[in-house]
């Protein structure tokens, strides 16, 4: 930093006043003002042009004799271009010039006793040699007893010619031209031009009479213009702004805006360019924040946005601070000021209210003599706001953090998360800067990831929703906050709702959990009932059953048996997996197919059999939809079995047996199991599976039940599916030996990449892939993810594509 | 995989793959969270039991990974205790004062030390009787599990469960459907081996509310216990029919249901499980 520009309150003179006599380093041949100690402490040389000139006419002075006087003519010039260098011997400045000198005199003078002298001196010459050959200097000294300074050559003197004709009455007497010594300049230490008092920068003239410079007998006084410019060569008089840790500080919030967060410790240095320290110190420094920020609340989500106040998130506080800092009464602790100085070092410290909080950091020293140095960042003497904390230019987000935080690399504003890469839309909804500022959860700050999309539970059910949130984070690779507390998430779901200047985009919602007795299973639930499943905004509620015990379920030794089609494990964490599933929904995970493709039996298809009263003899019983029943001594019977209007249905197990003699043969092989048959179930023969009234859930080609068999968005509650290519064939997943027994059909928990059918759903099964792979808009579930409240996702309705 | 994830309950000891590498003692923590009464903010009506789960999960939970396993051992004074021992739960008032509340373990776990792969988690559950409640003062509440492990081996540590904020209050003199659905649900499950009590709350619930389906169901699931299949199966079954007769096809099936009638279906006509 060049030190051209200060100023310097006049009571800082009696503490430079007072540093000066107490240094053992100063000269004691003179006392200097405080603008002189200043200019001696910092200008070790300087270059620059000067010139003296002076031009007059007129009249001599009258001399003794009556009558005696003349005119004059006289111009003196010289220009020099000077460098002169420190010189403690006097106080000043001494060296040398380049340039010339130039005289010319003309005098006319009557001797008042008949006689007239033309008198002429002229001259012109270097200025490396004074008259005498010695060598001319000049020098820039200090005044004493003033705070003023003056210029000048060691000597006046030049060789010039001086030549003087007499002509007395009608004797003209020519004069011989003669070689000597002819002054040129004035010579004069006392010349009290006051020093700038904001620059060091020497320029302008200054008017210097001279009573005997000239070089007639008859000199009147000579008044010259002495113009200069002169420019320091200083060392550089810097303040070094250094605060403690910059490179991996962050703010930091307490547990309200009241709190403190964490500080960042400041020192000030004073210094020469050379990393000495000057000697003399800093009256004061002044210390301001500049452009601090004042986003509400601490973090991104706290406190809640009618509680949160829009106050400094940077400040300098008395507590944290030297009783020697006084802070700006009403300024918030933006603007401070130091007593008790000189100051050549000084520490105070800023403390942080807010995670993503930001200010510029400006300091100036104040120096006796009036000068002043602004501050700059220590290594970086272009920095003279200092960004806190240590940011891009354009950014509000602290170096440090972006340092650690992978991905943390765009502009304030970015929101471009692509982790899980989901449906192509990128980001969770929440800026970079948003992410940096953070979020409190269950009472504790946590930071987004810059690189992947993060996502906000309110969990009111607790510790038996864990598991499925578990599965549900593993599968969907999000970066799940899933302990967020009331008053962490906003009335209306908002995660971000705390915002200001900080770069932000979207009202980005999170997702609430909560138990519901009045629900069977679980429903990603908005009140409409019409949006699509995600992004998180369209699903006001994941509402899901109460978790009842089921300790002994598992506990009564059920082993690991096959029950009801699903493994003891598959049962143990049936509950999870709807969990996992609903909180799929809200991030816009769809079903392997719409509701619409569940199927079923339409015209509730009966067995018909020789049970039956009815029944041809010999025929092989079997299965028929649109059946007229009737009772009969308290058994069921099919009507006439042979009408024409019969619509027979065929169901085969899975390795080729016809389910209808299965069952037949169940039911007939034991007439007690019958008869107790019937008597349970009156309504049995309304339908084939067991359950009476709405049917059975057929899985259709491409439905819910197709895809990845492994994969949590797909159902597995199908009994039956039809035989491909046949309108009244089926298989079921009965046995025939034990026909109320289902084969298994796994539950998942994994979340496909692909809609293609696996394990029961595979191609090459037998007889077949039971529901081939997912639909065409569907599966891939790990492809639709989508977080970002903003983002318009690809509608994957069926009836909407088809038409 | 899914298989090996499994919610333990009344862990027994694992003695297969002992050539998994071990979790470190030390670190880190294993999680825990807790419910009571199915939510981690329920309202508690004095003279109702409470049940309360906590779920113990290994500190590094993975679908995929299988080690390193984590251990929990009795404590060092309680050598021949359970690992489930070093769980408590813990109950503050709203001014911080710790309180002592009567719950009770559900059923007794036996087991001397757990063993997690990453996969699993582990449960626990309590349970408060009615004669208890009666004496909570009204106000707020939270309760905590918290896991203090100091055994001579495993992992060793605090940590402690989010709070579950309970408020507890009188029950009022009418209920809504649902909240007298939680009550039915709450005595039916901390009744333990006492079914007739559970069938008498589960029932006379259904029959005041012959339509209410989660009633139905939860009957259904006290008439399994008392294994009576076939009529839990019917039961199940009209559930189920007056679901779908409802909407045939809805946005999510009734998934629990389902999966109970279905097991009720075998055990209904299996023979080797229908009791004679």
């Amino acid at each position: 930093m060049k030190w051209d520009k200060f100023s310097l309150p006049g009571r800082a003179s009696r503490f430079i006043l007072l540093a000066w006599l107490v240094s053992p380093h100063l000269p004691a041949f003179a006392q200097f003002g405080p603008r002189q100690t200043v200019f001696r402490e910092s200008v070790d040389s300087w270059t620059g042009t000067i010139s003296f000139t002076a031009s007059d006419s007129g009249n001599t002075p009258s001399g003794p004799i009556p009558g005696s006087g003349g005119t004059f003519s006289a111009q003196h010039e010289l220009k020099a271009t000077v460098t002169l260098h420190r010189d403690d011997k006097i106080g000043g400045w001494t060296g040398t010039g380049v340039g010339k000198f130039t005289v010319h005199e003309s005098f006319t003078i009557n001797s008042g006793t008949g006689c007239i002298v033309d008198q002429t001196t002229v001259g012109e010459g270097g200025l490396s040699n004074d008259a005498f050959g010695k060598p001319l200097t000049f020098s820039l000294t200090l005044d004493q007893q003033t705070d003023t300074w003056s210029f000048w050559p060691i000597s006046q003197y030049g060789m010039g010619t001086f030549t003087a004709d007499s002509i007395c009455g009608a004797i003209k007497m020519p004069g011989q031209p003669k070689q000597q010594p002819i002054r040129f300049a004035p010579l004069n230490n006392q010349m009290r031009i006051p020093l700038p008092p904001d620059t060091f920068h020497l320029k302008g003239s200054f008017k210097v009479t001279c009573d005997s410079c000239m070089n007639s007998t008859s000199s009147p006084t000579f008044t010259y213009v002495f113009t200069y410019d002169l420019r320091p060569v200083t060392k550089e008089l810097e303040l070094q702004i250094d605060p403690i840790g910059y490179d991996s500080w962050r703010p930091e919030a307490g547990n309200n805006e009241d709190d403190i967060g964490n500080t960042l410790p400041v020192d000030l240095h004073l210094r020469l360019s050379d990393g000495s320290k000057p000697k003399v110190g800093a009256i004061r420094f002044v210390i301001d924040l500049l452009k601090t920020s004042k986003e509400p609340g601490i973090a991104m989500n706290f406190p809640a946005a009618n509680k949160a106040k829009k106050t400094f998130d940077l400040k300098m506080i008395d507590k944290n601070n030297p009783k020697t800092l006084i802070l700006s009464p009403g300024g918030n602790g933006q603007h401070a000021e130091t007593v008790g100085g000189p100051y050549f070092d000084y520490s105070f410290t800023l403390t942080s209210y807010d995670w993503g909080g930001w200010t510029i950091l400006k300091a100036t020293a104040y120096l006796p003599g009036g000068s002043s140095v602004v501050g700059h960042l220590i290594n970086d003497d272009s920095m003279k706001e200092v960004r806190v904390p240590k940011r891009k230019a354009d950014s509000h987000v602290a170096d440090a953090w972006r340092d650690h935080a992978e991905g943390a690399t765009g502009k304030d504003d970015d929101d471009s998360d692509n982790e899980p890469e989901g449906d192509d839309e990128k980001g969770d909804g929440l800026t970079l800067y948003e992410e940096y500022r953070g979020f409190i959860e269950n009472g504790k700050h946590i930071e987004g990831k810059p690189n992947k999309k993060d996502l906000f539970i309110r969990n009111r059910i607790g510790g038996d929703a864990e598991d499925g949130i578990f599965i549900f984070t593993e599968d969907s690779k999000l970066e799940v906050h899933k302990d967020m507390q009331d008053g962490e998430l906003s009335d209306d779901r908002l995660v971000n709702f705390n915002h200001d200047q900080g770069a932000h985009k979207t009202e980005q919602h999170g997702v609430i959990l909560v138990t519901d007795a009045s629900v069977e299973g679980a429903n990603a639930w908005e009140h409409t009932g019409m949006l699509n499943p995600g992004p998180p905004r369209n699903t006001e509620l994941v509402r899901v059953q109460p978790a009842s015990k089921r300790s002994e379920e598992a506990g009564t030794g059920y082993g690991n048996a096959l029950q009801g089609g699903m493994s003891s494990g598959d049962r143990m964490i049936a509950f999870d997996r709807i969990v996992a599933h609903e909180l799929m929904h809200t991030v816009g995970v769809w079903h392997h197919g719409d509701g619409a493709d569940y199927m079923w039996f339409t015209g509730s298809p009966h067995l018909v059999s020789p049970l039956d009263k009815n029944f041809p003899a010999g025929g092989k019983p079997f299965f028929a939809r649109d059946w007229v029943y009737y009772s009969d001594a308290g058994q069921l019977y099919s009507a006439n079995p042979l009408d024409s209007t019969v619509k027979k249905m065929y169901i085969f197990t899975e390795d080729g047996k016809d389910y209808a003699q299965c069952l037949y043969k169940y039911l007939a092989g034991e007439p007690q199991r019958h008869a107790d048959f019937y008597k349970q179930n009156p309504d049995f023969l309304k339908d084939v599976g067991h359950w009476s009234g709405a049917g059975q859930i057929v899985g259709v080609r491409s439905g819910q039940h197709s895809g990845d068999e492994q994969c949590l968005m797909r159902y597995y509650f199908a009994k039956f599916y039809p035989k491909d290519g046949s309108s009244d064939t089926f298989y079921t997943r009965y046995q025939c030996e034990s026909p109320y027994r289902l084969l298994d059909e796994p539950i998942g928990v994994q979340i496909d990449s692909s809609p293609k059918g696996t394990g029961v759903n595979d191609e090459s099964r037998t007889p077949q892939s039971r529901y081939f792979d997912a639909h065409e808009l569907r599966g891939d579930c790990i492809h639709q993810i989508v977080v970002n409240d903003s983002a318009n996702p690809k509608n994957r309705t069926i009836q909407q594509a088809a038409q | 995989m899914k298989r090996v994830y499994l919610a333990i309950l009344f862990l027994s000891s694992i003695a297969a793959a002992q050539n998994w590498p071990t979790l470190p003692t030390q670190s880190p923590a294993p999680g825990i969270a807790l419910s009571v009464n199915y939510s981690a903010e329920p309202h508690l009506m004095r003279g109702w039991p409470v049940f309360a789960r906590a779920r113990v999960s290994h500190p590094q939970r993975s679908l995929t990974q299988k080690s390193p396993l984590f251990f929990l051992a009795p404590s060092i004074a309680t050598m021949t205790g359970s690992w489930a021992d070093a769980v408590s739960l813990r109950v503050t008032s709203a001014n911080g004062t710790q309180l002592k509340w009567a719950f009770q373990r559900s059923t007794p776990i036996l087991t001397a030390q757990l063993q997690l792969t990453p996969m699993q988690s582990a449960i626990i559950e309590w349970q408060m009787l009615p004669e208890a409640t009666r004496g909570i003062a009204p106000g707020q509440y939270f309760v905590q599990a918290v896991l203090n492990a100091s055994g001579a081996s495993g992992w060793n540590g605090t940590v402690e469960s989010t709070r579950v904020s309970v408020s507890v209050g009188d029950e009022p003199t009418t209920l809504k459907d649902a909240d007298r659905y939680t009550k039915t649900l709450l005595i039916v499950d901390t009744a333990g081996s006492k079914l007739d009590e559970a069938f008498s709350a589960a029932d006379a619930f259904n029959k005041a509310f012959p339509q209410n389906v989660p009633g139905m169901e939860l009957k259904a699931r006290v008439l399994e216990r008392q294994k009576k299949y076939r009529e839990a199966r019917d039961l199940a079954g009209k559930a189920l029919e007056k679901l779908f007769t409802q909407n045939p096809v809805p946005k999510e099936p009734p998934v629990p249901l389902l999966d109970l009638y279905y097991r009720l279906d075998v055990e209904a006509f299996d023979p080797s499980l229908v009791a004679k």
